[in-house]
């Protein structure tokens, strides 16, 4: 019985840590350039919408993805042309894009209710999970790591990628030092302007991926913000992962298990007020920042504002 | 939506049940502001005031009402103070970013006014998850018979004035001011920031604790579960779309609250659900920010005289 339930949260806690993943990567790829992405909740929210919205018009799990992709896009480019091209209040649009999106799609879920399209009990069709030929196998650790879908697996290619991006490759020093001092950056023929704009779609990319995974993997049915805060607790994991995306792998499995503890409680029937478990993961939220902040340096020109001369 | 706004005096007393949390909400967020404080958690320190003044409300007994409103305003500010001073304090101990510490405190609070409503202040035997009403001698009495218009109101205009002369008019809103703009050079200066920040970060908070407390007195007069659906994240368009100008939340404010009730009537009427106010809010947000880029430009050849 103890064995059955570990192996099931931690394969629970891997699943639950790939939104948060995908969501920080995009947070801290747009970071590094020196943009502040307070708009990760509503790009993740966009994501999950969009995702689901796909699925259910076609049935086919890849528009939905696709849809997802290219709304993620959008508000990263709507991010962009703010934050970069006037130079507004990067926190300020952030939150903007939010409540936007909060309210876009809840007003669209709440139409599809209407006309009848939808109702509590659809479900749509989602990815499913993919059995790793002979690693799967393997007592115990096969199901907790080789039992996932695709976008599992390309989590951990993400990161892999992303960290030799940032730290082996001309371009990923350019989006560095465009984060660090973007005068200089400019002075030494970097468009920083360019370089901002892609890092922000990129973000919005994968922060709506993140959103996707939630209704195309797990739930396979959307309800009103529904993402619940998980794109403020991708901005703690890229904290806690000191700009690291291996830093961040880690964190976000952490933030994974914690949440996976909440529903593997749940199953167990612990006898417990449902609000004192749903708490955990925003108090380890805290208690991290408390922990390992201070001996943090982010980029130094994140969230100021730069206009070229 | 006009029609159902302005049409009947029911109606449009209702606006003032939202315009009251809604002016504390955006002169928190504006205070905050203004100091180099980005206070987002609003919501959660409204949640949290709701929490103490409800127990100030409930446990408090026999007093007359002149001394027991004042008692549950001065409860209701220590709650959202309390939980501002959190995010300040690891802020300024441990260099936390306050946006992302603000929210997810927010977040707990609210879980945590559901527990409290739902498990232990609940009558033994009721099926509602809420408190008992508390004191008679809490309530706000309508100024105007028949209309929601009462003491909150005039406590909120009147906070308006105390935020304005303090901002404004005196040598800590000067204080405030410049380590907002620039802490370094407020620092050289010879102030003492972490004194003028934790000042205002505890009259932001206790501004949405206020609100908690006149919501508390004015229409819910009790504990629910959910106490606000949304005042401290609607304060921030508040403040945002009155560019933090204590005068300005007040035409602001009222605006947003036309568009509550106005959504509440069409939701009634014709479908038309509340997430619009959100996306309205979110638009609002983003054009202002946008629209700086212009005002700025303008300013810059004026000045410049390049025009």
């Amino acid at each position: 019985m103890e064995y059955i339930a570990l192996v099931s949260w931690l394969s629970m806690s891997i699943r639950l840590s790939v939104p948060l993943l995908y969501t920080a990567i995009g947070g801290l790829i747009v970071m590094k350039s020196g943009v502040f992405n307070l708009g990760l909740e509503g790009m993740m929210l966009a994501g999950a919408f969009l995702g689901f919205y796909g699925s259910l018009i076609t049935g086919d799990p890849w528009i939905g993805l696709l849809l997802a992709i290219i709304g993620g896009a959008i508000i990263g480019l709507l991010l962009a042309y703010v934050t970069v091209s006037l130079g507004g209040n990067q926190l300020v649009i952030g939150l903007g894009i939010n409540f936007l999106i909060l309210g876009l799609t809840g007003f669209f879920y709440r139409v599809l209710c209407n006309i009848g399209l939808l109702d509590a009990t659809t479900r749509i069709a989602n990815f499913s999970s993919m059995r790793i030929p002979f690693l799967s196998k393997i007592p115990g650790l096969g199901e907790i790591f080789f039992v996932h879908n695709f976008l599992t697996y390309l989590s951990i290619l993400l990161v892999i990628f992303v960290s030799w991006f940032f730290y082996k490759t001309t371009y990923g020093l350019n989006l560095r030092s465009v984060g660090e001092n973007p005068e200089t950056a400019d002075a030494s023929g970097i468009n920083a302007y360019l370089v901002r704009y892609m890092a922000a779609i990129a973000s919005g990319v994968l922060a709506a991926i993140g959103g996707a995974f939630l209704t195309l993997t797990q739930v396979t049915s959307f309800y009103e913000n529904m993402t619940d805060g998980r794109g403020w607790v991708a901005l703690a994991i890229i904290i806690l992962g000191k700009f690291q995306p291996w830093g961040m792998l880690w964190a976000s499995l952490f933030f994974g298990a914690a949440y996976g503890l909440v529903y593997q409680l749940q199953i167990m029937g612990i006898k417990m007020p449902p609000q004192i478990m749903s708490m955990l993961p925003y108090a380890l939220t805290i208690a991290v920042l408390v922990g390992v902040v201070g001996k943090i340096r982010g980029p130094s020109a994140l969230a100021k504002r730069y206009i070229k001369n | 939506m006009l029609n159902s706004v302005f049409g009947n005096i029911r109606l449009f007393s209702e606006s003032f049940t939202h315009f009251v949390p809604l002016v504390f909400c955006g002169l928190s967020f504006a205070i905050a502001y203004k100091g180099g404080f980005f206070n987002v958690g609003a919501e959660g320190q409204l949640f949290l005031g709701a929490l103490t003044a409800t127990l100030a409300g409930l446990y408090i007994q026999g007093l007359p009402a002149f001394i027991h409103i004042p008692l549950v305003l001065l409860a209701g500010f220590i709650g959202g103070a309390f939980w501002c001073w959190i995010a300040g304090i690891l802020k300024i101990k441990v260099g936390t970013n306050e946006i992302i510490s603000t929210i997810i405190l927010s977040y707990l609070a609210i879980l945590l006014v559901e527990f409290v409503a739902r498990y232990i202040l609940r009558p033994p035997g009721s099926y509602v998850s809420s408190s008992e009403k508390i004191a008679r001698s809490a309530y706000f009495s309508p100024l105007i018979a028949g209309t929601q218009i009462n003491l909150g109101l005039i406590l909120c205009l009147l906070a308006v004035v105390i935020i304005y002369y303090f901002l404004f008019r005196s040598p800590y809103g000067y204080q405030t001011r410049a380590i907002g703009e620039n802490p370094n050079s407020a620092y050289y200066a010879g102030i003492n920031i972490i004194k003028g920040t934790m000042t205002v970060i505890i009259i932001s908070g206790g501004l949405a604790g206020l609100a908690a407390a006149c919501m508390l007195m004015g229409t819910h007069r009790r504990l629910v579960t959910a106490f606000s659906l949304g005042y401290g994240f609607q304060g921030i368009g508040v403040s945002v779309m009155a560019r933090h100008t204590p005068l300005g939340i007040i035409l602001t404010a009222f605006l947003f609250s036309l568009m509550r009730v106005g959504a509440g009537a069409m939701q009634r009427g014709l479908g038309v659900p509340l997430p619009i106010c959100w996306a309205i809010e979110g638009m609002i947000m983003i054009l202002i920010t946008a629209s700086e880029y212009v005002t700025n430009k303008l300013s810059a050849n004026l000045v410049g005289g390049k025009s």
